[in-house]
C-alpha cells in the first residue's frame, strides 16, 4: 500500500499528466482549425509562397536566433570575396545566403544581380561572363521558385520581371551581345546536334576535312546562330564556326551533357538528348501558363524563332500573371490587391511600364532581333562560299531562313497588336469616340467644380454618388496624357504599326544590305549604292503612309544618317562625273575664268570633293501641316475625284501614288513664306543633330 | 584552366626573417614578462626571488635567486633605458632617432638590442621555474596518465561524438555548392570541407581545453587528482595533451574522410585540371617606365601597366620578375621548362571581342638593362632569321624546322643571353602557360656564379622576365594588371592528396593554439570566461592587419580622437588637421591609444597564418620547411610557450588543495 504521500506524488502525476493530455489536444485543435486557415489566409505558411527546400528549412530551425547573423556574417564574407575577386567563393556565399531567407526577395534581387552585372562585368572572356549571366539568372529563377505562389497566391511579380530584364540587358543588348547571343543559342541547341566532332572529317588524303553534309543541315537548322557568327563575330571560315562549337560545347544547356568523348565517331541520323528538368535548364524559363509562348517540358521550345528577347517576353508576359486586372483608376487596383490578397503588385515600377513589357520585348524580337540582324523575309540569308559546290543547291546557293519565323514583317504585326492591347487595356490609345465620350461624361464633373480639362481635383465624399463616374471620366483623360508620356507610347506604337508594312521592311531590308555592303565597300560599292537608291522610294512612301512614324525625332534621325552615309558614298563612287562638274561650276562662277585644270595640283583636285553642304532626297520633301485625319482623306478625296468626275476607273491612282499626293519638293535652302502651310519631312533640328554628330558641319 | 594563382596579403615567413621574429619575439614577450615581474613585487610585498626560484621543499642556491634578481633588475634598467630613448626622441633629442627600437627595417638597432636583451633576461628569470619545473621535477609518465584520463573522459562524455557533425556535411554540402565550371570545382569543394573542419574543431578544441579545469574545480574532482604524487602543471600539460591527441587523431580520420569525400564529388575533368600541387619558384616584383597603377579596385593587390608608356613614344612599360635563384628549376621531358602566369586584364575599350591581350615575356639576366634586352632580343631575331635562312639555303629546303629552330636557339644563347616570347594571348583570370627552353636556365646559372657579390653581399638576380603589351591596337588600349604570385616558374608537381593532407596541418596548428589558450586561461578563469578569451582572442586573429593598420598609424583618418574631433568639426577625412595645442593633444591620445594597440597586438595570434587551404585550393604545394615549419610551427610556438608560462604560474598560486 502507498503511504499517504505517494497516493498525493501519483494523484498529481495523473492530473499534470491529464492536463498536458487536455492543453496537447487543445492545441492541436486550435491550431488545425484556426492557427492554419488564418496562417493560409495570410500567406504565411512556407507552402503558400512556393517551393520548400528541406535543407533550408532545416538549416533555419537549426540557427533558431542567429539567422540574422550568420546571414550578416555571410553577406559581409560575399562582399569581402567579390572584392577580391574570388568567384567561386562568392558563387558559394550567396548560395548560403538565400538558403538562410528564402522568402526575403531583395536578397534574391541584389545578390542575382550582383553575379549577373558585377562578377560578369569583372571577367574579360565572354564566356566567363556567360557563365556568371548564368549564375545569376539560375539563384533568381529558384528565389522565383521558392516564391512562387500557387493556384490561389500569387507569386512575386518583381522577381519574374527582374527575370527577364536581365536576359534583355545581359545578353540581348550587352556591349558583347553578339557573343552572348550566340552562346545562348547554343544553350537552346541540342548537343548532339552540335557536336564539334561530327563537322569534322577526312578527306582522301587523310587531311581534315569538313563535313559540309552536317554542316549544312546544321547551317539550315541554325541559321540565325551561323549568321550572327560569321557576320557578327567575322567568323568567316567553317573552321573557326567549328572551333566556336567546339570551344563552348560545355555551356549550360536545356539538354543533358553527353559524354563527349563516348559519342561515335559518325553522327547517327537519330539523335535527340533528354532534356533536363526545367529547374534545371538553361535558359531557365517560367512555366508555360496562359499566353506564354515557351514550353521547357517539350523538346521544340517553341514554334517561334528561339531568341533572347522571345525568352524574355516569356518571363515579363509570366510577371504580369499575378498584376490586378487593368482599371483606370490606379488607387481601386491597389484596394483590390490589399482586399483579395489574389493579385500582387511591382515593388518600385510604376504600373503602366511595367505592364507594357511584353510588347517592348516583341518589338525587340521584330527589330534587334531579327532586322538588326538581317532577317526580313522569304529571301532568308544565302551561305555564301561554304556550300557552293554542294550538289542539289536550288539555284547553285545555299539559302536559309527562309520559313515565316524568321521574317520581320509577321513579329512586327504582333507588336504593334501587344501594344494595341496593352493601349486599349490601360486607358492609353483612346478613338476619337471615346474621347469624346468620356469628355461628355466629364462635363457635369467640371461645370459642378469649375475644373478646365486636364486639371487634376478631388471629388468630396458628399458628391461621389453622383458624380463618380463624371470625375473618373476627367481624370481618364488626364492619366492618358500623363501615361502616355511616361511609357513614350505613342512613339513605341506607332512605330509598330509602321514597321509592319511591307514598305518599311523592304526599306529596311535594303538599308541593312546598303550598311553590310558599305562595310565591304571595297569590294562592293554599286551594290551598296543601289540598295540606298533602292531604299529611298519605298523610304519615302513609309513616311508619308505613317506621319507620326515619320515625326519621331530617332527616325528622322537614323533615316538622315543614312541618307548621309549614302550621298557621302555616291560622291565617292561618282567622283569621276561630280569632280569636272564642280570644277567647272567652279570656272564659270569666276570672270574671267581661270584654267583650273592646270592651277590644280592633283592633290588639290582630289579634294574637290567631298562636299559637305550637299543634300539628299529627303531635304527636299515637304508635306503640308494637316492633321493626320484631314490628310488622310483630303488625299482620297484628291486621288478619287478625278477618277470619279471621269467617270473612268483606270484614272484612280494605286494607294503608294495618293501618298505622294500632297507633297511637294523644293530645295531645302529656301526659306519657307511664313506663315506656310508646308513644312520639312525631315525637321531641321534633327538635320542638325545628325550633321553635328557626322561632324559634316564643321 | 584553373585560375591557379596565390593571392597572398602576407607573405610567408622566411628562414632569413627568423632572427629579427626571435628578437621582436623576445621583446615582447619578454616586455610583458617583466611587467608581471614588477606588479608582482609591486602588488605582493612578500613576493621574494628565494619563494619564486625556489618553492617550498625544493633547494635552490642563494647564487642562482641572487644571479634571478639581477637578470630582473637589469631587465627593468633595460626597458627604462627604451623608455628613455623614446622620451628622449619625444623632447627632439636627434641622436635618439636612430638608436630607436625598429628605426632600421633591415637590421637592428642600439635600441633593438637593449629592448631585446632586457626581455630576453626578463623571460629568462621568468621561464626559470618553469624550465626546472618541466626538466627537473616532471615525469612524462604522470603526464602522459593525465592525457589517457582526458581522453577516457572525452570519450565517456561522448565529446567525441561532435565529430560525427562532418558526416552532415559529407551527406548535404553537395546541396549547398552549386554547378560550377570544372575549374572551380576542387576549389569549392576544398574551400567548404575546410571551412567546416575549421569551425568544427576550433569550437571542440576551444570548450574541451575551456571547460576541463574549471569542471573539475567545481565539481572538486580535481582533489582526487592532485592529492595524487602530480604536480598542477602536469594536469595541465596532461589535458593539453590528451586533448590534443584526441583532436589530432580526429582530425586525421576527418581530413581522409573528406580527401575521400572531394575525390568522389568532383568530375574527372576536374580532377585532371585540379588535383596537382605546383612548387613554384617565385620572384620579386618591379615596374619599368611605370610606377605600376592603381585602376581604382577596391582590393589595391595588383598594380597596372599599360600598352603606351607615359615615360615617352617606343618606350614600353614592363612589369618585371627578378628571379633570385635557379639553382633548383629541372627541365621537363622535353627539355623545356614551364612558367605560368595569370593576369588581370583591365580593359579601357572593349578591344576585340572574344580576344585576350597579346603581350611579349623577354628573359634575360637580372643585370642588363631593359634597353639593352630590347636591342638584343632585335639582334638575336635577325641573327635566328639569317641562320635558319642559310641552313635551309644550305640543305635545299629539305632541313626540319622542327629540329632546326631549338638548335639555332640554344646556339644563340652564347653570343645573346636572351629570350623572347611574342604576341602571347594573354586571357583575364586565367592560367596560362608558355615553355622556355632549359638551356637559357642553364646559361643564365652559369652566368649568375660567375656574379660577384656586393659589399653588402647581395648578388643581381639570376634572372628578369620582363611583360609588356603588345603595341597591339586592341592590346595597347587595355591594361595588364599583375601581382608578385601571378607569374612563377614550374619547378616540379607534387601530388595532390598529399598536399590536402598538409593543408590539414596547417588547421591542426590552429587547432592547438586554441586548445593551448583555452587550457591555460582556464587555469585561473571559469569556463565560459575563458572559452570567450579563446574565441574572442583567435577571432581578433584574423583582423590583425586591420588592428597592425590602426596600431602604425596607416588608417585613413587618424586615430580615435582625431575621428572624433573630425565627426564634431565635420572635416574631410583626407584634409590635414590646423597646427594649434588642441590638435598636439588630439594627437598625443591618439598616440598613446596606437602604443597600447600595439600592445594588444602582440597578444593576439595571427590566425589567417595557419589557413593553408588557398595553396590547397589553387593546387600549390605547401613547403614543410618553408610554411609548416618557419611560417606556421614556430610562431605556434613562440606564440604558447609564453601562455603556458602564465599558466604554470596561474594554477601554481592557485588554491586548490595548494600545500603551500
Amino acid at each position: 500500500m502507498a503511504n499517504p504521500f505517494q497516493k498525493k506524488a501519483r494523484q498529481r502525476k495523473i492530473a499534470y499528466f491529464v492536463a498536458i493530455l487536455v492543453l496537447f489536444s487543445v492545441a492541436l485543435v486550435h491550431r488545425h482549425r484556426i492557427i492554419e486557415p488564418m496562417a493560409t489566409d495570410l500567406q504565411l505558411r512556407e507552402t503558400t509562397r512556393g517551393e520548400v527546400e528541406l535543407t533550408s528549412s532545416a538549416v533555419r530551425l537549426l540557427m533558431t536566433g542567429s539567422r540574422g547573423l550568420a546571414t550578416t556574417i555571410l553577406w559581409s564574407a560575399a562582399i569581402e570575396k567579390q572584392k577580391k575577386h574570388e568567384w567561386n567563393e562568392v558563387d558559394l556565399l550567396v548560395s548560403s545566403i538565400t538558403k538562410l531567407q528564402p522568402n526575403f526577395i531583395t536578397p534574391w534581387l541584389f545578390q542575382s544581380w550582383n553575379l549577373a552585372f558585377n562578377v560578369s562585368v569583372e571577367c574579360d572572356q565572354p564566356r566567363d561572363k556567360y557563365y556568371y549571366i548564368v549564375r545569376g539568372l539560375d539563384l533568381l529563377a529558384e528565389g522565383e521558385r521558392r516564391n512562387q505562389g500557387n493556384e490561389i497566391f500569387p507569386g512575386h511579380p518583381e522577381i519574374r520581371h527582374t527575370l527577364g530584364v536581365f536576359y534583355l540587358r545581359k545578353i540581348g543588348l550587352s556591349d558583347e551581345k553578339t557573343t552572348m547571343r550566340s552562346l545562348l543559342d547554343l544553350s537552346t541547341i541540342d548537343p548532339l546536334l552540335r557536336n564539334p566532332a561530327w563537322f569534322k572529317t577526312t578527306d582522301k588524303d587523310r587531311r581534315e576535312d569538313i563535313n559540309r553534309t552536317e554542316l549544312a543541315r546544321f547551317c539550315q537548322a541554325n541559321p540565325r546562330l551561323v549568321r550572327r557568327l560569321r557576320e557578327g563575330l567575322n567568323y568567316t571560315t567553317e573552321k573557326e564556326i567549328i572551333t566556336f562549337l567546339d570551344r563552348n560545347k560545355d555551356v549550360p544547356s536545356r539538354f543533358e551533357a553527353p559524354d563527349w568523348a563516348r559519342l561515335p565517331a559518325k553522327a547517327p541520323e537519330q539523335r535527340q538528348s533528354k532534356l533536363k528538368a526545367p529547374v534545371e535548364q538553361f535558359p531557365i524559363l517560367p512555366p508555360a501558363k496562359g499566353v506564354i509562348a515557351t514550353d521547357p517540358t517539350k523538346y521544340e521550345l517553341t514554334n517561334e524563332s528561339i531568341d533572347v528577347f522571345l525568352i524574355g517576353r516569356s518571363w515579363v508576359e509570366y510577371s504580369i500573371q499575378p498584376l490586378p486586372p487593368a482599371l483606370p483608376d490606379e488607387k481601386e487596383a491597389r484596394e483590390l490587391v490589399k482586399s483579395g490578397k489574389r493579385y500582387r503588385l511591382p515593388k518600385a515600377m510604376a504600373l503602366i511600364l511595367f505592364r507594357g513589357y511584353p510588347a517592348r520585348c516583341q518589338a525587340y524580337i521584330a527589330d534587334d532581333g531579327l532586322e538588326q540582324e538581317g532577317w526580313f523575309d522569304e529571301e532568308g540569308w544565302v551561305v555564301k562560299g561554304w556550300f557552293d559546290r554542294e550538289a542539289g543547291l536550288d539555284g547553285g546557293e545555299f539559302r536559309v531562313g527562309t520559313e515565316r519565323k524568321y521574317h520581320a514583317q509577321p513579329a512586327w504585326d504582333r507588336a504593334a497588336n501587344l501594344y494595341y492591347e496593352y493601349g486599349r487595356s490601360n486607358d492609353l490609345l483612346f478613338t476619337p469616340e471615346v474621347e469624346a465620350e468620356l469628355n461628355a461624361a466629364a462635363e457635369p464633373y467640371r461645370r459642378r467644380y469649375n475644373v478646365e480639362p486636364g486639371r487634376v481635383e478631388t471629388l468630396r465624399a458628399d458628391d461621389r454618388a453622383e458624380l463618380h463616374a463624371s470625375w473618373l471620366a476627367h481624370h481618364r483623360l488626364i492619366w492618358n496624357v500623363q501615361n502616355r508620356g511616361m511609357s513614350n507610347y505613342d512613339n513605341h506604337y506607332y512605330s509598330a504599326l509602321a514597321e509592319r508594312t511591307r514598305d518599311c521592311v523592304i526599306g529596311r531590308k535594303l538599308f541593312h544590305h546598303a550598311d553590310v555592303t558599305f562595310k565591304k565597300i571595297e569590294t562592293a560599292p554599286e551594290e551598296a549604292l543601289a540598295a540606298y537608291e533602292q531604299a529611298w522610294p519605298f523610304w519615302v512612301n513609309v513616311f508619308l503612309q505613317n506621319p507620326k512614324f515619320a515625326k519621331e525625332s530617332m527616325v528622322q534621325e537614323d533615316t538622315y544618317e543614312y541618307l548621309l552615309k549614302s550621298v557621302r558614298l555616291t560622291q565617292r563612287e561618282r567622283a569621276g562625273v561630280f569632280r569636272p562638274i564642280v570644277a567647272a561650276a567652279a570656272q564659270m562662277a569666276i570672270w574671267p575664268h581661270p584654267p583650273l585644270e592646270q592651277m590644280l595640283t592633283p592633290s588639290e583636285k582630289v579634294r574637290v570633293l567631298p562636299i559637305r553642304n550637299v543634300r539628299g532626297v529627303l531635304d527636299w520633301i515637304q508635306v503640308p501641316k494637316l492633321p493626320e485625319k484631314d490628310l488622310d482623306q483630303t488625299r482620297m478625296f484628291l486621288a478619287v475625284w478625278p477618277a470619279a468626275a471621269g467617270g473612268y476607273p483606270a484614272l484612280l491612282q494605286p494607294p503608294p501614288v495618293w501618298n505622294l499626293m500632297l507633297s511637294r519638293t523644293r530645295l531645302r535652302y529656301e526659306p519657307l513664306p511664313e506663315p506656310s502651310i508646308w513644312t520639312y519631312l525631315i525637321d531641321e533640328n534633327n538635320v542638325q543633330t545628325v550633321r553635328d554628330r557626322l561632324g559634316v558641319n564643321k | 584552366m584553373l585560375f591557379a594563382t596565390l593571392t597572398l596579403e602576407r607573405e610567408p615567413m622566411q628562414w632569413a626573417e627568423l632572427p629579427q621574429a626571435l628578437v621582436n619575439w623576445l621583446q615582447s614577450a619578454g616586455a610583458i614578462a617583466s611587467l608581471g615581474l614588477f606588479l608582482v613585487f609591486a602588488a605582493r610585498a612578500s613576493f621574494s626571488f628565494q619563494r619564486l626560484f625556489a618553492p617550498a621543499g625544493s633547494r635552490v642556491s642563494a647564487g642562482l635567486v641572487r644571479l634571478g634578481a639581477i637578470c630582473a633588475i637589469a631587465s627593468w634598467v633595460g626597458f627604462a633605458c627604451v623608455g628613455a630613448l623614446y622620451v628622449g626622441t619625444f623632447i627632439r633629442i636627434s641622436r635618439f632617432q636612430q638608436w630607436l627600437p625598429g628605426a632600421y627595417p633591415e637590421g637592428f638597432s642600439f635600441g633593438d638590442y637593449v629592448f631585446g636583451a632586457a626581455g630576453g633576461l626578463a623571460l629568462a628569470v621568468v621561464a626559470f621555474p618553469v624550465l626546472r619545473a618541466f626538466f627537473v621535477e616532471m615525469r612524462f609518465g604522470r603526464v602522459w596518465a593525465m592525457a589517457r584520463l582526458s581522453l577516457k573522459e572525452a570519450i565517456r562524455n561522448g565529446s567525441v561524438a561532435v565529430f560525427g557533425v562532418i558526416a552532415i556535411i559529407f551527406l548535404f554540402a553537395d546541396w549547398f555548392i552549386p554547378y560550377s565550371k570544372p575549374e572551380d570545382q576542387v576549389r569549392n569543394y576544398v574551400w567548404v570541407l575546410y571551412w567546416t573542419i575549421t569551425v568544427l574543431f576550433l569550437l571542440s578544441a576551444g570548450i574541451l581545453g575551456s571547460f576541463s579545469l574549471p569542471n573539475d574545480i567545481k565539481n572538486q574532482t580535481i582533489h582526487t587528482v592532485v592529492t595524487k604524487p602530480i604536480t598542477k602543471f602536469e594536469v595541465v600539460l596532461g589535458r593539453f595533451l590528451g586533448y590534443g591527441l584526441l583532436l589530432t587523431v580526429s582530425l586525421l580520420l576527418v581530413g581522409t574522410l573528406s580527401l575521400g569525400y572531394i575525390f568522389r564529388g568532383v568530375t574527372a575533368e576536374a580532377k585532371e585540371e585540379s588535383f596537382r600541387a605546383r612548387i613554384a619558384e617565385y620572384g620579386k616584383l618591379g615596374f619599368i617606365n611605370s610606377k605600376g597603377d592603381s585602376v581604382g579596385r577596391e582590393w589595391d593587390y595588383r598594380r597596372y601597366i599599360g600598352g603606351d608608356s607615359p615615360a615617352g613614344p617606343g618606350k614600353r612599360q614592363y612589369a618585371v620578375w627578378y628571379f633570385a635563384d635557379l639553382s633548383e628549376i629541372e627541365p621537363r621531358e622535353d627539355g623545356m621548362v614551364r612558367l605560368e602566369f595569370s593576369f588581370d586584364i583591365f580593359r579601357l575599350t572593349k578591344g576585340d571581342e572574344n580576344k585576350g591581350v597579346l603581350c611579349t615575356f623577354k628573359f634575360a639576366d637580372g643585370k642588363t638593362g631593359y634597353e639593352l634586352v630590347e636591342k638584343q632580343i632585335v639582334e638575336r631575331n635577325r641573327e635566328f632569321d639569317k641562320r635558319k635562312a642559310d641552313a635551309v639555303k644550305a640543305t635545299g629546303g629539305s632541313v626540319d624546322l622542327l629540329a632546326l629552330n631549338p638548335k639555332i636557339e640554344a646556339d644563340l644563347l652564347k653570343d645573346f643571353p636572351v629570350y623572347e616570347q611574342a604576341a602571347v594571348e594573354v586571357q583575364d583570370y586565367h592560367t596560362q602557360k608558355i615553355n622556355i627552353p632549359f638551356a637559357l636556365i642553364e646559361h643564365l646559372r652559369s652566368l649568375d656564379v660567375k656574379q660577384p657579390a656586393d659589399a653588402q653581399g647581395r648578388k643581381p638576380a639570376a634572372m628578369q622576365v620582363l611583360v609588356s603589351i603588345d603595341p597591339d591596337r586592341a592590346s595597347a588600349a587595355q591594361m595588364l594588371g599583375v601581382a608578385p604570385r601571378d607569374l612563377y616558374i614550374l619547378a616540379a608537381e607534387k601530388n595532390f592528396y598529399g598536399n590536402f593532407l598538409k593543408g590539414l596541418v596547417g588547421l591542426w596548428f590552429s587547432t592547438l593554439m586554441v586548445l593551448g589558450v583555452a587550457v591555460c586561461c582556464s587555469t585561473y578563469l571559469s569556463g565560459v570566461i575563458s572559452l570567450l578569451c579563446t574565441m574572442f582572442l583567435f577571432i581578433a586573429g584574423f583582423f590583425t592587419p586591420s588592428i597592425a593598420q590602426m596600431a602604425n598609424n596607416q588608417s585613413l583618418g587618424g586615430g580615435p580622437a582625431e575621428a572624433f574631433s573630425r565627426i564634431i568639426s565635420k572635416t574631410n577625412m583626407i584634409v590635414p588637421l590646423d597646427e594649434n595645442p588642441t590638435t598636439a593633444v588630439i594627437h598625443g591620445v591618439d598616440e598613446g591609444f596606437r602604443w597600447l594597440l600595439r600592445r594588444v597586438l602582440t597578444l593576439i595570434p595571427d590566425a589567417s597564418r595557419y589557413d593553408l587551404h588557398p595553396y590547397v585550393a589553387n593546387g600549390f604545394d605547401i613547403s614543410v620547411s618553408k610554411i609548416l615549419f618557419a611560417d606556421n610551427f614556430i610562431p605556434l610556438l613562440g606564440y604558447l610557450i609564453p601562455w603556458f608560462v602564465l599558466a604554470f604560474y596561474l594554477i601554481n598560486y592557485r588554491e586548490i588543495a595548494n600545500p603551500m
